[in-house]
């Protein structure tokens, strides 16, 4: 499989990037358990782009996605040209205690934040790069 | 995704959904799962069949559970695969829309 993913900004790329997170996860030998929350952020992290990156459609926008392996952990470089939007500096989602409460938004990032080890946003004047580290074992 | 309704003996309906349950499955049965899940009635979700779920079916879930809670209706969910049922549980979703190991549990809660 290809340690790079290139994919358009839109959301009927989204299957693209879950078959590529299916190949990872066999070439690296993944838990179901992991190979199942790896799919999860991505799929969380890419649709953020897309929505909030004005992508869908947008002008010549794509995205790259890149990993590496550590000992103990998986890196994913996600780059992109649409908007600036840094996930990590979104506010912390707080569980509503009821339904009335509840609003539908706000639970992407909070899984990613649960689930990955370490999550860093840059802009290098031209694209978002988005770096993601998972623990594999 | 896949979407069947069943009726359950004693009122309300059971919705069973197959296959991953990401945006493109939203953008697939969004409309046919909210119309058939707001009509105020006891509503549970057969979840044995979903592989996957990203935020994007919680929020569809969330919305519809409001509707129908509006409407003096509740909704169940039962059977979901361990690793979708801590999602879930991350997201806060177990707190609003009850998850229950087997159907019988469902039922008893939905008809409560």
């Amino acid at each position: 499989m290809a340690d790079r993913l290139a994919i358009e900004s839109r959301f009927d790329q989204l299957r693209l990037l879950s078959d590529w997170v299916g190949e990872l996860a066999a070439r690296q030998q993944l838990t179901p358990a992991v190979a199942y929350r790896l799919d999860l952020v991505l799929t969380e992290a890419v649709t953020n782009i897309i929505e909030h990156g004005g992508g869908n459609g947008g002008d010549h926008r794509w995205i790259i996605l890149e990993y590496q392996t550590g000992d103990q952990s998986i890196e994913i470089e996600i780059r992109d040209n649409s908007k600036p939007f840094d996930p990590t500096a979104q506010a912390e989602f707080t569980p509503p205690d009821s339904l009335h409460e509840a609003t539908p938004d706000g639970r992407g990032i909070h899984l990613i934040r649960k689930y990955t080890s370490g999550m860093h946003y840059r802009h290098d004047g031209e694209c978002n790069i988005l770096t993601l580290t998972f623990e594999s074992a | 995704m896949f979407l069947k309704k069943e009726h359950i003996e004693g009122g309300g309906s059971i919705i069973i959904l197959t296959g991953r349950f990401d945006l493109q499955a939203v953008v697939e049965i969004g409309d046919e799962f909210t119309s058939q899940v707001t009509e105020g009635s006891g509503v549970i979700i057969d979840m044995r069949g979903v592989n996957f779920m990203a935020s994007v079916a919680i929020r569809l879930l969330i919305t519809s559970a409001k509707q129908n809670a509006a409407k003096g209706g509740r909704m169940v969910m039962y059977g979901a695969d361990p690793l979708i049922m801590e999602s879930l549980s991350v997201s806060g979703i177990t707190k609003l829309i009850p998850l229950f190991e087997d159907y019988p549990a469902a039922v008893a809660a939905v008809n409560h």
